[in-house]
């Protein structure tokens, strides 16, 4: 009995929604008179079957290059250290900017990168770096890791996109995506989280739209016969995938009205603190591949702070801070961290050197990349830099060893070609080696 | 001299022995196209031509981007004229959507490789109606991209100057853009190495982009108009030391792919000129087969090489004598736009039934074709009236200080059927939001209702005709431009009867148009 229920709600798509899975159990356990199954025992049952669809990454983009002095590599005692001070984390001996009080909590399920070092220290420049593991190039659009992951994992036969945006870049014109792979493989974007885009909620009842697509996939016929058999055939591939998503129940995963007011707040009542639940939520529902993007809610500066960082750091850490530490604990409490891999970055850092008002420029050298979960070492610092902060003075991390541990992750090849359209072969990852440290 | 390029050409001619015509013009007939064809293709008898329908709807496509009206359909079908077909080709050509058309197919091919730069939002409306006016007023291919490469000024005043200035001035980004959009030819490879594949040398892809040496280009904030390309004075152009990128580069000169060199010291417009000649010159033959073979591609549904942009060594063309000739007659008549149309609309080719044909026998029937996201706006437009809501544009503030331009419904539907022109036919993807939109799309679905309140063109269509059969027949014309088969009509009529409101069951049957294959596909 007890596996029937299991059948009726796990299957090779994933699981079913939060509620009809309640429904479900409810049902079934009032039918055989089982009332022994637990929302545990489905989780647990749940975590095993995500497990065989392989690990999902949570990238949490902190746009504009946010100051790795006011995170999470404070220097006390430096001339450099700005409008934060260093406090205790639950690891001994590990600091982190006071503005981060709660993430500061949970630092033993962290490793923290403190040692990256890139070549580019303008916007759109690194933001290609970082998000597609290639440096920029003229003659070649590079996918954004996502797209890699989401053509990677391709299923058509699943009703939820693979890979989604949660948040909008904080100014359009900086921004990477499917690139060469083409659009296919691009972000499904939920601009507002909690609010789905345009064109996805159907305008009519599901039987309405369920006859209508029936009437025209007879009126295809005509055409399919007269020379168009090919054309119709890719229609109603995509007519199918898209009719599975608009018409799927899961579609409520996109609607957080059904969590507690507690938890919500708890994340914080911000686009990035609901983005980060709603990752949560896409990633128990087999999602692969998930960006939520953090520009604070203000203006479109975002961590681009280059001017007033006494004013904005703290209250764009105020919004960062709990969402970051509350996607860990709750993804914990789940059963799901060891299955995703949440990652906390932007494009580079900031300058040693910061002016009368806090504000601190472009800096590659020795900025921040946090992992937790998804089988990584918490707990743990990687490199260094010097006591002032100017450069990296221990085991300086490339972002292609980053991109190589990514895949480990995801167990993903890195050394995987695939062919752009005039057959030039191209390396998930070129160069690059993994971090032992994260897995040892 | 090395005419290195000239020398590739002379190869492929003398492979290749050119098809022998009647007398010496290089000129054809539509009659003589044909021709040529049957023999590449070993064809005795000519394929069957498509119905007048089809033939009207595949043409004002082709021509003018969107499918006839119902008017326009109803007076060609009634016409008895014996030259019908031709008369509505030279009204077409005539007809200022032409140049429309092929302004957005040049815009989008320029437009889908230009990233998008740091902070400026790109405008390409005054580069597509300039376009536009050119193709309408009959200006030649060389005349025009002679000025989209040697353009100079802001894009708002002076729109050929987009190409130039959206690449930002970048000399390696132009020499492979120019190289690959206006003579199909893949260079951009050999920036880094000499191609493997061709014959490029890295050296003669860094001494063509010397012709772009001393392009200076503003990006200001927000508004693309004000892109303005100017002459930076001094300077010439350096190949980056690939062994130690720290190094200085070795100077290069302006050299064409031809060998013929323009020399160092020329100010900006002297070198952009000179390129534009010696890219546009008889003499260089890529220019004109380039182009016959974009058009071609696009009207027939495959070109003589694919992809269009690439007449690499790699690429095993398709009936390539048919191309020289075709491109020989572009050549005689000064790169003439509209006689090229005219010469291949008016073959029996063009105008034969769909199939699907293979390689060896590549053009024995007509492809299909995707409609680009323009096209699918128009003929939306055209089917049920779509409205373009424009949203007001938001003012920089010191908060937000690069809002996005707002989009239009056009702006919106094109976007997401936008694809590269460059690709293959096969390559080009169907997604989930072009399939969303034309599902949920809450603008599209307001004009998807039989309320007589709507005022829309359905509702009226409902009340004012009360033969199910004739309704359903006005609609196929609406949506699909062509009267409905026997089968369709069956489908339709128990569709109605399925459905107890007689307005819901027509709200089905447009919905039910407008998401066929049929309906964003040329045929």
């Amino acid at each position: 009995m007890q596996h029937r229920v299991l059948d009726l709600g796990v299957n090779r798509d994933g699981v079913a929604s939060r509620r009809s899975f309640l429904k479900t159990v409810g049902a079934g356990s009032l039918a055989a008179g089982v009332s022994t199954v637990g929302w545990r025992d489905l989780m647990l049952a749940q975590a095993a079957e995500l497990r065989k669809r392989g690990k999902s990454l949570i990238l949490l983009w902190m746009d504009g290059g946010p100051s790795q002095y006011d995170t999470f590599n404070p220097k006390p005692g430096s001339q450099y250290q700005g409008p934060s001070q260093p406090i205790a984390t639950n690891v001994p001996g590990v600091h982190f900017a006071d503005f981060w009080p709660q993430t500061a909590q949970i630092m033993d399920r962290l490793a923290v990168i403190r040692s990256m070092r890139t070549s580019e220290a303008e916007h759109d420049r690194a933001i290609m770096l970082v998000r597609t593991g290639y440096p920029p190039n003229p003659a070649v659009r590079y996918p954004t890791l996502g797209s890699v992951v989401s053509r990677e994992r391709e299923d058509r036969g699943r009703d939820l996109p693979s890979f989604v945006r949660i948040g909008k870049p904080r100014i359009k014109t900086r921004d990477v995506d499917a690139g060469i792979l083409g659009v296919q493989y691009s972000s499904f974007n939920v601009d507002q989280a909690g609010t789905l885009p345009p064109n996805v909620r159907p305008v009519v009842e599901a039987d309405i739209l369920r006859r209508r697509l029936y009437l025209a996939e007879q009126l295809d016929n005509e055409f399919a016969r007269a020379g168009g058999a090919k054309d119709v055939a890719d229609k109603r591939s995509i007519y199918d995938q898209t009719a599975r998503f608009v018409l799927s129940p899961r579609l409520s995963t996109f609607d957080l009205d059904d969590e507690p007011d507690s938890l919500r707040d708890a994340y914080g009542r911000t686009n990035f603190g609901q983005g980060c639940l709603l990752a949560r939520r896409l990633v128990e529902q087999g999602v692969s591949f998930v960006e939520v993007i953090s520009t604070g809610d203000r203006n479109d500066a975002g961590w681009d702070t280059h001017n007033n960082g006494f004013r904005d750091m703290p209250w764009l850490c105020a919004e960062a801070d709990p969402a970051y530490a509350t996607l860990i604990l709750d993804l914990e409490q789940r059963g799901m961290l060891e299955n995703t891999l949440v990652v906390w970055m932007g494009e580079f850092g900031r300058t040693p050197k910061l002016k009368a008002d806090g504000g601190r420029d472009h800096y590659s050298k020795g900025w921040i990349a946090n992992l937790a979960g998804g089988g990584v070492r918490g707990g743990q610092v990687i490199g260094a830099t010097d006591k002032d902060g100017i450069d990296v003075s221990d085991r300086p991390i490339a972002i292609q060893d980053l991109f190589v541990s990514f895949c480990r992750v995801l167990d993903i090849d890195p050394r995987k070609e695939y062919h752009t359209f005039d057959a030039r072969p191209i390396k998930l990852v070129d160069g690059g080696e993994e971090i032992p440290e994260l897995f040892g | 001299m090395a005419h290195r390029l000239f020398s590739i050409v002379g190869l492929v001619l003398a492979s290749f022995a050119p098809a022998t015509l009647a007398g010496d013009s290089p000129r054809l007939t539509s009659e003589d196209l044909d021709r040529l064809i049957a023999q590449e293709m070993a064809v005795d008898q000519p394929a069957d031509l498509a119905a007048d329908a089809q033939f009207l709807r595949r043409l004002s496509l082709d021509l003018v981007g969107r499918q006839p009206t119902p008017e326009e359909l109803r007076q060609f079908l009634d016409s008895k004229a014996p030259d019908k077909r031709d008369a509505v080709i030279e009204s077409l050509l005539s007809n200022p959507e032409f140049g429309t058309n092929w302004a957005n197919y040049w815009s989008d091919t320029i437009a889908y490789r230009i990233p998008p730069p740091e902070l400026t939002f790109l405008e390409y409306g005054p580069l597509k109606k300039w376009l536009a006016e050119k193709l309408n007023s009959g200006a030649s291919w060389d005349a025009i991209v002679g000025e989209i490469l040697s353009a100079s000024g802001k894009v708002g005043e002076n729109p050929p100057a987009t190409f130039v200035g959206y690449h930002e001035g970048h000399a390696a980004r132009l020499a492979s853009e120019t190289a690959r959009i206006f003579l199909s030819l893949q260079i951009g490879c050999a920036q880094c190495h000499d191609h493997p594949f061709d014959e490029w040398k890295r050296e003669q892809f860094h001494e063509l982009a010397a012709y772009f040496a001393r392009v200076s280009v503003k990006m200001p904030w927000n508004d693309g108009t004000l892109v303005e390309v100017s002459d930076k004075g001094k300077g010439e152009y350096e190949m980056p030391n690939v062994a130690d990128p720290t190094q200085k580069g070795r100077m290069m000169e302006p050299v064409f792919l031809s060998g013929v060199k323009t020399g160092t010291g020329k100010s900006d417009a002297e070198r952009r000129q000179e390129l534009a000649q010696l890219i546009t010159n008889p003499e260089n033959e890529w220019f004109a087969r380039s182009y016959v073979n974009r058009v071609w591609a696009r009207l027939f549904g495959r070109g003589f090489y694919e992809p269009v942009d690439d007449f690499g060594l790699a690429i095993f063309p398709v009936c390539p004598d048919v191309h020289i000739a075709v491109s020989n007659h572009f050549i005689a008549t000064g790169y003439d736009v509209k006689d090229l149309f005219r010469l291949l609309l008016k073959t029996r080719i063009y105008q034969q039934k769909l199939g699907t044909p293979d390689d060896d026998h590549p053009f024995v029937a007509a492809r299909t074709g995707r409609l680009r996201g323009d096209e699918i706006f128009d003929s939306l437009v055209t089917a049920i009236d779509l409205p373009n809501v424009k949203p007001e544009a938001m003012k920089p503030t010191k908060e937000i200080r690069f809002p996005p331009p707002p989009k239009s419904t056009r702006d919106i539907i094109a976007e997401t059927f936008t694809f590269d022109t460059s690709l293959r036919r096969e390559d080009i993807p169907r997604t989930l939001s072009q399939a969303m939109l034309m599902m949920n799309n809450d603008q599209l679905q307001a004009q998807v209702n039989a309320n007589p309140e709507s005022g829309t063109v359905l509702a009226r269509l409902v009340k004012s005709v009360n033969d199910d059969r004739e309704l359903t027949e006005r609609l196929f014309e609406l949506v699909l431009a062509r009267r409905p088969s026997e089968r369709e009509l069956q489908i339709a009529v128990s569709h109605r009867e399925s459905v107890p409101d007689r307005g819901a069951a027509y709200e089905d049957l447009l919905w039910g148009l407008l998401n066929t294959a049929e309906f964003t596909t040329k045929r």
